[in-house]
């Protein structure tokens, strides 16, 4: 004996073309003689219908893919140039002078070791926070 | 969606993962705004469940489950934001006509676990047997829990019907 929780279960096996043969025919059977069955079937009929117009897609915003550069490497990358920083500051404020003659040797060798540009660097790194910032980010464009 | 994308996203292929990203971002953001009634809420889910599967696609064993497996990200992502939310921010949006915004708002009435099964089988077309999946509940379940959220959708469609317009004659 097949109880009506079981019936309701295949109507929705058959609404969605997923029902069986043999437990087609068995609810359709049971419909022919069903008052309540055929209503609960017209009635999720209904609402499939009801549905139908949100099939339709939403104007979609769009990903926008960005090269990832990990958090730990962008860490790691700040502090190289910091480090990097403060050792040509700390070299340039105390040049060693064992071992210098005169003062073109001094010249010379301060021309040699010019820090390079540490703007450049720090930009680089701020670049890299913001890359990992907006990687997959989304832009809005539905307005 | 081929399964030969999937495998060579999951081989760390960046041409791969980026079609992969393109092709499923407008269904994820569709299915997201459909199931929470916000599309700031539906930017936020979207953009976290393609991160992720950028992140976790190469432990997925079958290839062939990506579409499964992608849903299942998703509806964590859709419940994390429901917990998250205080209050109900559901709005119809502006693009929608009339009968698709009295659909929009009715499933927005139902309780989530309604509205996300009448979204999987509806609008995404899943099997009962990938519901299943994706939700992790038994293929009986999902087949009476769509009964009776369908049957709940006609009746909030009907009752909103009748406010906007009145009982028919």
């Amino acid at each position: 004996m097949v109880d009506h929780s079981e019936y309701k279960r295949m109507i929705v096996e058959f609404l969605y073309g997923e029902i069986t043969p043999q437990r087609e025919s068995l609810l359709l059977r049971h419909l022919a003689q069903c008052e309540e069955c055929r209503r609960e079937l017209r009635e999720i009929r209904q609402a499939r219908e009801i549905l139908q117009p949100l099939r339709n897609p939403a104007p979609s915003p769009r990903v926008v893919l960005k090269e990832r550069v990990s958090l730990p490497w962008a860490a790691a990358l700040f502090l190289l140039s910091f480090l990097f920083l403060l050792f040509n500051l700390i070299y340039r404020g105390l040049p060693r002078t064992e071992g210098l003659r005169n003062p073109s040797q001094i010249t010379e060798t301060l021309e040699i070791k010019e820090p390079p540009d540490f703007s450049v660097l720090l930009e680089d790194y701020e670049a890299y926070f913001l890359q990992e910032e907006d990687y997959l980010s989304i832009e809005d464009n539905r307005r | 969606m081929s399964k030969e994308i999937v495998v060579k996203a999951k081989r760390g292929e960046k041409k791969a993962m980026e079609r992969l990203i393109r092709e499923w971002q407008p269904r994820l953001y569709n299915f997201a705004l459909k199931h929470l009634g916000n599309p700031d809420d539906a930017v936020d889910v979207t953009q976290q469940v393609l991160f992720i599967m950028s992140r976790q696609l190469k432990k997925l064993r079958e290839p062939s489950a990506f579409s499964v497996w992608l849903y299942s990200i998703a509806m964590n992502e859709i419940r994390k934001t429901w917990r998250k939310r205080r209050e109900e921010v559901a709005e119809v949006p502006d693009y929608m006509g009339e009968k698709e915004g009295l659909a929009f708002a009715a499933l927005q009435l139902l309780p989530p676990h309604q509205r996300e099964i009448i979204l999987l089988k509806e609008i995404e077309g899943f099997s009962v047997k990938e519901i299943s999946e994706i939700l992790s509940i038994p293929e009986g379940t999902v087949k009476s829990r769509l009964f009776y959220a369908l049957k709940a959708l006609r009746a909030q469609y009907l009752r909103l019907k009748e406010e906007a317009y009145g009982r028919p004659q």
